[in-house]
């Protein structure tokens, strides 16, 4: 007969031992990353999560402000004014300087910032500093790009910044939200190529994608460099997960690309994540029209929000669905739920603080907000017997009863990309307008639907 | 041929054996050896888990009002009678099939394999039943003009899709699996070839997954997290059935498991039909583990683990008590499983399957530890 | 003549190979079991014992020939029916988990019980029989886990018993375990023979303890042809001598054994009686020597004293001993000289 004791103190030191060195390894060394990306500030829903957003804007003339730094480098220190020596009157948007003078002020149509708190832009005379303080989530690094006037000397002291020459003469664009934006700058004629046409919505891209005259390359690690390489794109404009898996950037980097890191999926509110336009125009130094552009959408947003929040009766809201008893409900503080607040609902999560989705149970949900007055299933859902047969549960819900469940698939292509992940970014205030004349209709009378459409029983 | 009732060991008396009643009074003979009495145990404690899981959730809900509700009547607030018969009680049903379910494919696959290893999914159900999945959800949206537009159509019924394409999965995969049993000669090429298919769908399932965009993938890996709250009344009218027949089917299998105990030669020896045996077992095993992946996505831990803590506990690996120890037992961890992961009170739920092993594991190990003979848990 | 339980006819076998032709192990073979007797399958490694088992038992199909159990073709008999008139015992190591001795021995009433494997009274009765038939009471109430190889093994035997049938057959029965036990199980199997009027085949390798008990010895030299008869009858007409020395090893029919040696030193001759020149003799052929009578022919003489010692007289020089020990370590220094 074998002796009773495994020597039980050997059993657990070698026990603890082994919990011991993954524990350590993983704290020393990177984060884990997954393959989803965040939940939180990409998806608005449990359904579609396309990570890139979209641009669409106007093109305005210049406007001069003040640059807003709050960082300050080493060797410099940024202009203050506009008074300088000799000045031109608008950003060179084609071409080089030919004859440097070390006086001018190369950028007098600079951006300025009221929204967006992911990154930071400070002006010199011939060079921009761009610090990208959020790339992504829990990112522990920032990102800083060193963008000169073409035609004139690069600074010194920026070695751990990416430099580049502006204005930028071909890009590609790795996510769909950038697209919106391009096409309001009219800078279109700069795309050489995307990651993918599949689920892109802007007729003009796809149009060129069509006729080759912009090239898919593949996203996130699936990236072809080659491709890339073969394109001499003189700006690659993508994402960062923080994930070296699934990113595309530590590849094209380390192939000697110039790579930008945009961060605007990180904002959680629609305003801040349009001001990210103005991060794409910098590369071109459109900043003046970027800025034109987006005061005209701010200030429909506002006006009609501030009407929007005050309006009574407010109507209750719930969004999303519930998948295999959870239902990811999104939070206070998110892209989502804010919209929700300022297009004057009563969401009911709104005091909730967290920017992400909430995993909450299906019962959970059902005792809080079976009576919602208004709900944004915004799901994979044709009919109102869809939703049913989803989950027969759903049927016990107030708004299911009264015919007051919307979905926001109005505008989907036709390999299931939602423009509302594209051109809605850009166009918050548009998004706004549909919300509201959810929630209130007689303040937005004369609005017709764009993405959102109420679901009604199949025929 | 009959034996006769004599013993002739020299410096022994002649021992008439013609009445049991004489025997007793010098019994070597062991009862039936079986611990009946942990069966109603367990039953009890089913009980009490089944009611804990009504009272307990992400609502609190005063037991009284939840008895209320059963009873017919109304409760403080109305939206309580919907949360406990059309949340509560099906979520409860639905974990002590798959509990018993899961547990009883578990305990046969380890008896056909003489392997204390091996789990319901050895033989690959659970891959087909997540390629079928895949394939549904990453292709879904793929409206119109798409190939898989069928699939994306089914995707569009939501959870109805995923449960179909599921079932296909396994049935498909059960086929194969019942087609090459009946062929190879030994259980371990059968195991080690449901294995090899089981590597084939996770690659490509793994390329699907490459390919998708990363709604889709959350979307699966959701599926993959496992749970009893998905599956409502009208899915119960199938799911129930399925499982309950599963049941019956390995009841009835209990005396051929047990003469499997003694591996395959002695068992062809004493008339078991080796290809008829294996090919029960295989069907029934499949019927139950593939219905509850349909169901409830992937479920693990429970298959593997609570055979073994039966046997540890009943102290037996006579299939007659450890069958219906195993159902029992299943389905209480399962919905203990489920009560934990709900952190009642807070609304906020986590994945089963994460829940299951972090409480389980633990446990079943303490239990397997205190066995003097580590050999005597599995015999070897 | 008591009843023939098993019997084949002009058989032949062998096993299939893939790719290749079957493969022949033994051909013609015609053989008969009875009632009443134990047979012992004997035979050097390789010669085919197991593939004749085998076939015997209805596991192998017969290449040519057939086999017939009470009068019908094995093949074609069902697996219940089969299993209630043969009872195998095979060298499988049986790892059924935790079951009492009793359980497993229990485990032999498939072919009789209902569905879900429940004793009868009378399935109760029948498997206490047949674990005290191989004495294994004091084992029934433990669990297997606890119990040595060859105590399971007895219970495995029990387990065949409990099958209630015509025929055993156990291949290799006593692989594993020590003498004592060896002979426990022979002697048992002698015994289920004889008083059960059964027929019992024991395929082994223990050529000492079968020309010992068994009624009748089956020889299967490598690639046939089989020999039957009693153990006796087959030492005196050569069958045994011829059948293992083809391996190399000498069959000394004299002592009933096998030869360690092959080469003989020298002669050596021998005085004594009784029990101590009996086990002298023994000690001076382990060494090599050749014992004989005749004191003319060899320079070696060894006495057996009555006092307890030994003397050893060589060209003249005498010696002599207290233990047999002393006595060969000098014959061997004398050897090397």
């Amino acid at each position: 007969m074998r002796n009773n004791s495994t020597n039980p103190r050997r059993f657990w030191s070698l026990l603890l031992l082994s919990l011991l060195c993954p524990t350590l390894l993983l704290a020393c060394g990177d984060p884990t990353a997954t393959i989803v990306p965040a939940t939180s500030s990409l998806s608005t829903t449990s359904a579609t999560t396309t990570t890139v957003p979209p641009t669409t804007g106007i093109a305005a003339p210049t406007t001069t402000t003040v640059a807003t730094s709050t960082v300050v480098p080493a060797t410099a220190t940024p202009i203050p004014t506009t008074t300088a020596a000799s000045s031109i009157s608008t950003n060179l948007t084609d071409g080089c300087v030919t004859n440097y003078d070390p006086n001018t002020d190369y950028f007098p149509q600079k951006a300025t910032l009221k929204y967006a708190n992911g990154f930071k832009v400070e002006y010199f005379k011939n060079y921009k500093v761009i610090t990208v303080l959020t790339p992504w989530r829990d990112a522990k690094e920032t990102f800083q790009y060193v963008l000169v006037q073409c035609g004139t000397p690069a600074p010194k002291g920026f070695d751990k910044a990416l430099s580049l020459n502006v204005p930028s003469k071909s890009l590609i664009s790795m996510s769909t939200t950038y697209l919106p934006y391009l096409d309001n700058l009219g800078l279109l004629d700069k795309l050489v190529g995307v990651d993918s046409a599949q689920y892109v919505s802007n007729p003009t891209v796809k149009k060129l994608v069509a006729d080759k005259k912009v090239a898919e390359v593949g996203n996130g690690a699936k990236v072809n460099v080659e491709k890339v390489l073969d394109l001499k794109p003189d700006l690659i404009m993508t994402y960062g997960l923080g994930d070296p898996q699934n990113d595309a950037h530590p590849k094209l980097l380390e192939a000697g690309l110039k790579v930008v890191l945009n961060g605007d999926y990180m904002d959680s509110t629609p305003l801040g994540r349009a001001e990210w336009g103005k991060f794409l125009a910098l590369f071109f130094n459109r900043e003046g029209q970027a800025q034109k552009q987006f005061d005209e959408v701010a200030t429909r947003y506002e006006t009609l929000a501030s009407k929007a929040r005050v309006a009574t009766p407010k109507p209750t809201v719930l969004a999303n669905a519930a998948y295999k008893g959870t239902w990811y409900m999104p939070g206070g503080n998110s892209y989502s739920g804010k919209t929700l607040v300022d297009a004057g609902g009563a969401y009911y999560w709104a005091d909730d603080k967290s920017s992400g989705s909430l995993p909450l149970t299906f019962e959970a949900v059902f005792d809080k907000a079976s009576q919602a007055d208004i709900w944004l299933y915004q799901d994979y859902a044709g009919s109102l017997e869809d939703i049913k047969a989803a989950d027969e549960r759903y049927s016990s819900f107030a708004a299911f009863k009264n015919n007051k469940i919307y979905n926001n698939d109005l505008k989907v292509n036709e390999n299931g990309g939602n423009d509302i992940y594209e051109s809605g970014v850009a166009n918050p205030d548009v998004v706004l307008a549909d919300l509201v004349k959810i929630f209130h209709p007689e303040l937005a009378a004369d609005h017709q639907f764009v993405y959102y459409r109420l679901l009604a029983p199949k025929k | 041929m009959k034996i006769t009732p004599t013993i002739s060991t020299p410096a022994q008396p002649k021992v008439e054996i013609a009445e049991l009643v004489s025997e007793e009074e010098v019994n070597p003979w062991p009862a039936t050896g079986l611990r009946r009495l942990w069966l109603i145990g367990f039953a009890v404690l089913l009980l009490a888990a089944f009611a804990l899981s009504l009272i307990l959730g992400s609502v609190n809900i005063p037991p009284g009002d939840v008895l209320t509700v059963l009873l017919g009547g109304t409760p403080g607030r109305s939206t309580w009678t919907d949360i406990v018969l059309k949340f509560r009680l099906p979520k409860a049903l639905t974990a002590m099939l798959a509990g018993a379910g899961l547990s009883v494919s578990g305990l046969q696959m380890q008896t056909l394999f003489s392997n204390p290893l091996a789990d319901p999914f050895v033989l690959g159900i659970s891959s087909g039943a997540s390629l079928g999945v895949a394939l549904v959800v990453l292709s879904a949206g793929a409206v119109g003009l798409s190939s898989l537009s069928f699939l994306a159509g089914l995707s569009l019924l939501g959870n109805i899709g995923i449960v179909a394409a599921s079932s296909l999965g396994s049935a498909l995969t059960l086929v194969l699996v019942l087609f090459v049993s009946q062929r190879v000669q030994s259980a371990v090429t059968l195991l080690i070839l449901g294995i090899m298919f089981g590597y084939v769908t996770g690659a490509i399932v793994s390329i699907l997954l490459y390919f998708s965009l990363a709604d889709r993938i959350q979307a699966y890996v959701a599926w993959g997290f496992g749970s009893f709250g998905g599956v409502t009344w009208s899915q119960l009218q199938i799911f129930a059935p399925v499982i309950i027949s599963g049941l019956v089917i390995s009841y009835l299998l209990i005396k051929w498991l047990n003469v499997l105990l003694l591996g395959d030669n002695y068992a062809r020896s004493l008339g078991l039909e080796l290809k008829q045996a294996r090919f029960w077992i295989v069907l029934s095993t499949a019927l139950l583990a593939g219905s509850v992946t349909a169901f409830c996505g992937p479920i693990g831990f429970l298959g593997i683990a609570v055979p073994h803590l039966c046997r540890a506990l009943l102290r037996s690996s006579d299939h007659r008590i450890l069958m219906p120890g195993v159902i029992l037992v299943g389905a209480i961890v399962a919905l203990l499983a489920d009560i934990v992961a709900q952190l009642p009170g807070s609304g906020v739920i986590l994945p089963i399957n994460a829940v299951m092993a972090l409480l389980g594991a633990p446990i079943v190990s303490w239990v397997i530890l205190r066995q003097r003979n580590l050999k005597a848990a599995f015999g070897r | 003549m008591s009843k023939v339980v098993l019997s084949a006819t002009n058989l032949t076998i062998g096993y299939p190979r893939p790719r290749h032709p079957t493969r022949i192990v033994a051909e013609n073979i015609n053989l008969e079991l009875r009632a009443g007797e134990l047979v012992c399958l004997l035979g050097p490694n390789g010669a085919g014992k197991s593939t004749l088992l085998r076939t015997l038992s209805g596991i192998a199909t017969p290449i040519a020939g057939e086999v017939l159990l009470g009068g019908k073709d094995i093949t074609k008999l069902k697996p219940t029916e089969l299993a209630k008139r043969l009872g195998v015992v095979l060298t499988d190591r049986v790892e059924a988990g935790m079951l009492t001795g009793y359980a497993l021995v229990a485990l032999g009433r498939h072919p009789y019980t209902n569905w879900s494997g429940r004793l009868s009274r009378q399935d109760e009765q029948v498997v206490r029989h047949s674990i005290e038939a191989v004495g294994a009471v004091h084992l029934a109430a433990r669990p297997i886990t606890e119990l040595s190889d060859g105590e399971r093994q007895k219970l495995m035997i029990a387990r065949a018993l409990a099958q209630e049938p015509e025929l055993l057959i156990l291949d290799e029965p006593t692989a594993f375990l020590d003498l004592p036990r060896r002979v426990d199980i022979l002697r048992t199997l002698r015994k289920l023979a004889y008083e059960a009027e059964r027929a019992v085949l024991v395929s082994t390798h223990d050529l000492d303890l079968a020309l010992r008990s068994a009624d009748r010895i089956w020889l299967l030299p490598p690639g046939g042809p089989l020999t039957s008869g009693a153990p006796e009858d087959l030492v005196l007409n050569g069958s045994f001598q011829q059948t293992f020395y083809s391996e190399g090893v000498t069959f000394n029919s004299e002592s009933g054994s096998f030869q360690m040696v092959d080469n003989w030193l020298d002669q050596i001759a021998l005085v004594g009686e009784g029990l101590r020149a009996i086990w002298t003799a023994r000690a001076l052929e382990r060494n090599g020597f050749r014992v004989i009578r005749d004191k003319t022919s060899t320079e070696y003489l060894v006495e057996v004293l009555p006092n307890g010692f030994w003397r050893m007289t060589y060209q003249e020089i005498r010696q002599e001993f207290q233990s047999l020990y002393g006595l060969i370590q000098h014959l061997k220094n004398l050897i090397q000289l």
